[in-house]
C-alpha cells in the first residue's frame, strides 16, 4: 500500500510540477509583452518577496512625493499601482476586476439616485448578480458541473462533457474577497446606510487597493472611502506601526506557517500526514493536525498583518482581522476573533437578514447553520468546505444550547469561569477547531482517512521532521499570546527605548529569515 | 536626525508623552531598525566572506579539522583523500595513520570526503586548499564515474552545489563548467545581500540541526572524527534492509551508468584539477572506489571497458597511478552496494595502506 501511495504522491507531484506550465499557457495566450515583462518583475503577488518589497518601495516613494494637495493624484497612483500588482499575475483578470468595479460604481450611483423601490431593487440584483455570477463562473462552475456530471452518470446517462480538473480553471486570486466587498457596498447603498461614492478613482481604490486585494481583510466602504478622501500627512507613528505589523506578518508566515507546513505537507523526500494520512501513525496525525491549526492561523493572520502594515505606510487603517482566536473559550467567541472581517460580513449580510436570533431557538439555529455552511462554501467549491462549515455551525448550535442550559446552573457557571475552567474551555475549543481543520482542504477521502486514523491506534511513518521544533513553536506561540493577553507586550512597546525596539524589529526579521524552510509556500487564503 | 540619536536609549512613559514626542520616538525606532537590519546583514555577509565555515561548512569544518591536525607536533607528510560520500565512509584516516606509525612511517592522514561532491567541487576545494597554503604530500583522488558523464541538463553537481556555498571568484568557474549563470549569480546575490536568508541552512545546521530536513543539512563535516572520517551510522543490516538500499541505489545510478561515456564539464574539471595538482607539485593517485557485485553489474561490458580506458589514459597523461579497488570488498561490506560499513572501511583502509600508502611512504621517506 505504501508503494501505491508513494506512486500517487509522485503523480501528484508531477501534476503539480506541470500545473504552472499549463496555467501559464492559458494565462498568456492573449496578453501583451508589457504584461509579460511585468510578470517577470513581480511573478507572485506575495508580500514577503524581494520583488514585492522593491515594488512597495517605488510606490511608497512616488506616493509620498506627490504633494498633499493633490490627493486625487495620490489615489490614482495607488489605483494604477494596485492594477499593476494584480496584472503582474494575470492581466486579463486584472482588467476583469477593474471592469466589474467600474460597473459596480455606476450601478451604485443609480441605486443611490433611484426613487422607485422596484427599480432600486432591480439595480441591486443586477450588481449582486453580476458579482456572484462572476464568482460562480470562476470558483463554483467546476464543482457544479462535475457534480452534475457524476449525478447524470449515476443514473445511467452521458452528460456530454468531460469533468473539469482544477488545472482547467484559473480562479482569480482574492475573488471571494473583492466580490464580498462589492456586494456589501451595493447593499449598504441600497439600504441607504451610505451614499454612493461620487469619485471613480476613490471607488476603484476601495476595491483594488493592493494590500487587501488578494486575501482581505474584507473592507467595508463605510470604513475605507472616508480614509481615501482624507488628506494624509507623513506620520512616523504610522510608519512604526506599519513596520511592526509587516515584520510580525513576515515572522508569522516564514518562521511559523511555512515551518508548520513541513509537518503537515512534508518535504520533497517524504510526504506529510495531510498529503498521505494513510501512511502515518496516529500520534503523527494528531501532531500534524495541531501543526495545521498553527499553520493556517499564522499563514492567514500573518498575511493580514502584512496587509494592515502596508496600508499604514500609505496612511490607511484596515479592519483588524484576527484577535488571538485560539484563546477563545468557546466557538462563538472563536468566530468573533477569527477572520473578523468575514464573520462580521456573514453576520450583517446573511445571518441578520435571515432573521438573526430574534425568532426563537429553532430559527436561530437554522440561521446559524445556513450562515456557516455558506461561510464554508465561501472558502472553496468542495464538499469538504461544506462539511467544515456544517461542523462549525453544529458547534455554534451546541454551544448556544449549552449556554442557555448552563446559565440556570450558577455553580457550573462559576466553575467554568474559574482559571481552570477557562483554560479547559480554551483547550476544548482549540481541540474542536483543530479537528474541524482536518476538513479544510479539497480531498474529502483524505480527511476521512485522517480522522479514522486519528481515533485508532495505527502504526506508520512519523513526522517528516523531528517534532521538537513543533513543540517549541507551539510553546512560543502560546507564550506570545499570553504576553499580549496580559498586556505585557503593550507595556513593553510603549516604554521600551527606541534602540531596543529597533533592534527587536531587526532580530524579528532575521529570525524569520533564518527559520524559513526551503521553498516558499503560497498563502492558503489566496485560493479563496 | 540630530535629536534622534539621544532619543534612541531614552525610556518613555507613554501616558505622559505628547503626540509630537511619540512621533519622534517612532522615527527613532524606524531608523534604529533600518540600521540594525543593515548592520546584521552586513555583519553576517562579511563574516561569511571571511570564514568559510559560515558559507560552506562542509568545507570549513573539514578545513578546521585538517588545520588542527597540521598543527600537531612531529607530524609526518600529509596524505589526504578527496572524494564523495563513498570516501567519507571508506577512508578511515585515523586507522591508516596508526598503521603507518606502527610501521615506523609517521604520517598525517586526512579524509576530505564531502557528500554529494564530484570533480567540480573537488577542483574548487583543492584550489581553496592550495590558496591557503595546504598542499598534501599525496592526494588520493576518488573517481566517481557517475559524476564524470555529460548530461543534457548540465553537470550533475549543479543539483547540489549551490552558489551560496561559493565565493565570488568561484562563480565564473562553475558557470564556465556548465552551471546556469542566472541561477548561480541570483543565488549568490541572495546569500550575500540577505545572508540570514540565503545562508539559513548553514546556520541552522550549526545550532538547530533537528529543525531542518536532513537533506538540507550542511553539518556533515562537523560530525566526523578528528581525521575527517565519518563512522557509518548503521553497522549491521538485515538482508531486507540491504536489498531496499541497493534498490534505491539502482534507481539512482543505472540511468547514469548504463550507457556511461566520460565527457562534458565534469571531465574538464577533473582534468583541470589534475593539471593544477601537477603545477602545485602535489602527487596524485586516482582511486576507483570499491563497489558491490550487484552495483558493478550495472555497468555494461562496453561501459566497463570505456571506464578502464578513461582511467588508464588520464593517469598516463598526468603521470599519476590509478588504483582500481572496485573488487576489493565483499557485498556485506556495503550498505547499498557502494557506501561502506565500518567493516568495509577497515578492510579498505588496511589494504590501501598496505598496497598504496606504505610503499609510497617508503619511497618518499
Amino acid at each position: 500500500m505504501i508503494a501505491t501511495s508513494a506512486t500517487a504522491f509522485s503523480t501528484a507531484f508531477h501534476e503539480a510540477a506541470h500545473a504552472p506550465e499549463r496555467i501559464e499557457k492559458a494565462r498568456w495566450a492573449l496578453e501583451l509583452p508589457y504584461f509579460r515583462w511585468l510578470h517577470e518583475q513581480l511573478p507572485e503577488p506575495f508580500f514577503h518577496t524581494q520583488a514585492f518589497l522593491l515594488f512597495l518601495l517605488v510606490v511608497a516613494v512616488a506616493y509620498w512625493t506627490v504633494p498633499r494637495r493633490m490627493n486625487t493624484a495620490r489615489v490614482w497612483l495607488l489605483v494604477i499601482a494596485s492594477f499593476h500588482f494584480y496584472a503582474a499575475w494575470n492581466a486579463s483578470l486584472a482588467l476583469l476586476v477593474t471592469g466589474t468595479t467600474i460597473a459596480d460604481f455606476f450601478l451604485a450611483q443609480l441605486i443611490d439616485r433611484g426613487q422607485r423601490p422596484r427599480v432600486r431593487k432591480l439595480l441591486l440584483f443586477a450588481s449582486v448578480g453580476m458579482n456572484l455570477g462572476i464568482l460562480c463562473y470562476f470558483k463554483y462552475r467546476g464543482f457544479f458541473l462535475n457534480e452534475l456530471h457524476d449525478l447524470v452518470g449515476r443514473v445511467g446517462f452521458d452528460a456530454g462533457y468531460r469533468t473539469l480538473s482544477p488545472l482547467d480553471i484559473i480562479v482569480p486570486f482574492g475573488i471571494s474577497f473583492y466580490t464580498f466587498e462589492a456586494i456589501s457596498y451595493a447593499v449598504d447603498v441600497y439600504r441607504r446606510k451610505i451614499r454612493a461614492e461620487r469619485s471613480l478613482p476613490h471607488f476603484l481604490l476601495f476595491i483594488l487597493f493592493f494590500p487587501h486585494l488578494v486575501a482581505g481583510p474584507i473592507v467595508r466602504a463605510g470604513d475605507f472611502l472616508w480614509q481615501a478622501h482624507r488628506v494624509k500627512r507623513w506620520n512616523w507613528l504610522r510608519v512604526q506601526v506599519g513596520l511592526q505589523l509587516f515584520l510580525l506578518g513576515v515572522f508569522k508566515k516564514l518562521a511559523i506557517a511555512d515551518r508548520m507546513a513541513v509537518f503537515t505537507d512534508g518535504t520533497g523526500a517524504q510526504p506529510g500526514p495531510f498529503l498521505m494520512p494513510e501512511l502515518h501513525n496516529t500520534s503523527s496525525l494528531w501532531l500534524a493536525a495541531m501543526a495545521y491549526a498553527l499553520r493556517i492561523y499564522c499563514d492567514f493572520s500573518g498575511y493580514s498583518d502584512m496587509a494592515l502594515g502596508i496600508a499604514h505606510l500609505f496612511g490607511f487603517k484596515l479592519t483588524q482581522n484576527f484577535n488571538m482566536p485560539y484563546l477563545a473559550a468557546n466557538v462563538s467567541e472563536f468566530w468573533r476573533r477569527w477572520h473578523i472581517s468575514l464573520s462580521t460580513w456573514l453576520r450583517d449580510y446573511v445571518f441578520i437578514p435571515l432573521g438573526g436570533s430574534r425568532a426563537g431557538a429553532w430559527v436561530t439555529n437554522r440561521n446559524l447553520m445556513i450562515t456557516m455552511i455558506l461561510g464554508g462554501l465561501w472558502h472553496g467549491a468542495n464538499w469538504t468546505y461544506v462539511v467544515w462549515g456544517l461542523l462549525h455551525g453544529l458547534l455554534l448550535v451546541i454551544h448556544r444550547q449549552f449556554r442557555a442550559w448552563s446559565v440556570t446552573k450558577p455553580k457550573l457557571e462559576a466553575a467554568l469561569n474559574t482559571w481552570v475552567g477557562t483554560a479547559a474551555r480554551v483547550g476544548l475549543t482549540f481541540a474542536c477547531v483543530t479537528l474541524c481543520w482536518v476538513f479544510f482542504r479539497p480531498e474529502c477521502a483524505k480527511s476521512i482517512t485522517m480522522l479514522q486514523r486519528m481515533f485508532g491506534l495505527y502504526d506508520g511513518l512519523t513526522l517528516p521532521l523531528h517534532n521538537r521544533s513543533l513543540w517549541y513553536t507551539v510553546l512560543f506561540v502560546l507564550l506570545c499570546h499570553l504576553l499580549v493577553a496580559r498586556g505585557l507586550w503593550q507595556k513593553f512597546w510603549e516604554r521600551a527605548p527606541a534602540a531596543v525596539l529597533g533592534v527587536g524589529y531587526a532580530v524579528c526579521l532575521t529570525v524569520a529569515m533564518v527559520l524559513a524552510p526551503d521553498g516558499g509556500k503560497t498563502f492558503i487564503y489566496f485560493t479563496f | 536626525m540630530p535629536q534622534t540619536l539621544p532619543r534612541l536609549f531614552a525610556a518613555r512613559r507613554p501616558l505622559r508623552t505628547a503626540p509630537r514626542a511619540k512621533r519622534r520616538h517612532a522615527r527613532a525606532v524606524v531608523i534604529a531598525s533600518l540600521f540594525a537590519i543593515a548592520a546584521l546583514s552586513a555583519g553576517l555577509g562579511l563574516a561569511a566572506e571571511l570564514y568559510p565555515r559560515i558559507r560552506d561548512p562542509l568545507y570549513g569544518d573539514k578545513l578546521a579539522k585538517l588545520q588542527a591536525k597540521l598543527r600537531e607536533p612531529n607530524r609526518g607528510p600529509l596524505v589526504m583523500m578527496l572524494g564523495s560520500s563513498r570516501s567519507i565512509f571508506a577512508f578511515d584516516a585515523g586507522r591508516v595513520e596508526g598503521q603507518l606509525r606502527e610501521a615506523g612511517r609517521s604520517t598525517t592522514a586526512f579524509n576530505f570526503g564531502v557528500p554529494a561532491s564530484g570533480p567540480i567541487t573537488h577542483l574548487l576545494y583543492a584550489r581553496r586548499l592550495f590558496r591557503d597554503g595546504t598542499k598534501p604530500d599525496l592526494l588520493l583522488l576518488e573517481i566517481l564515474p557517475s559524476m564524470l558523464t555529460d548530461l543534457p541538463a548540465g553537470p550533475q553537481e549543479s543539483r547540489w552545489l549551490y552558489a551560496d556555498r561559493l565565493t565570488h571568484r568561484e562563480l565564473d568557474t562553475v558557470i564556465g563548467l556548465g552551471f546556469d549563470a542566472e541561477t548561480v549569480r541570483g543565488r549568490w546575490r541572495e546569500s550575500t545581500l540577505t545572508p540570514w536568508y540565503g545562508l539559513r541552512f548553514q546556520l541552522l545546521g550549526r545550532v538547530l540541526q533537528s529543525w531542518i530536513p536532513w537533506t538540507m543539512r550542511h553539518d556533515w563535516s562537523r560530525t566526523t572524527d578528528a581525521h575527517g572520517w565519518s563512522t557509518p551510522m548503521i553497522q549491521t543490516l538485515t538482508a531486507e534492509q540491504r536489498a531496499t538500499a541497493v534498490e534505491q541505489a539502482r534507481a539512482e545510478y543505472t540511468p547514469l551508468l548504463f550507457d556511461w561515456k566520460p565527457g562534458g564539464p565534469a571531465v574538464e574539471a577533473f582534468r583541470t584539477l589534475l593539471r593544477e595538482c601537477r603545477e602545485n607539485g602535489v602527487p596524485v593517485k586516482l582511486v576507483l572506489m570499491p563497489e558491490g557485485s550487484e552495483f558493478r553489474s550495472w555497468y555494461s561490458p562496453a561501459v566497463r571497458d570505456r571506464l578502464t580506458a578513461f582511467v588508464r589514459q588520464t593517469a598516463a597523461e598526468f603521470g599519476c597511478d590509478a588504483i582500481d579497488a572496485r573488487e576489493w570488498l565483499p557485498d556485506d561490506a556495503f550498505t547499498d552496494g557502494h557506501h561502506q560499513l565500518r567493516v568495509g572501511a577497515e578492510a579498505f583502509s588496511d589494504r590501501l595502506t598496505r598496497e598504496v600508502i606504505l610503499p609510497w611512504r617508503k619511497e618518499h621517506n
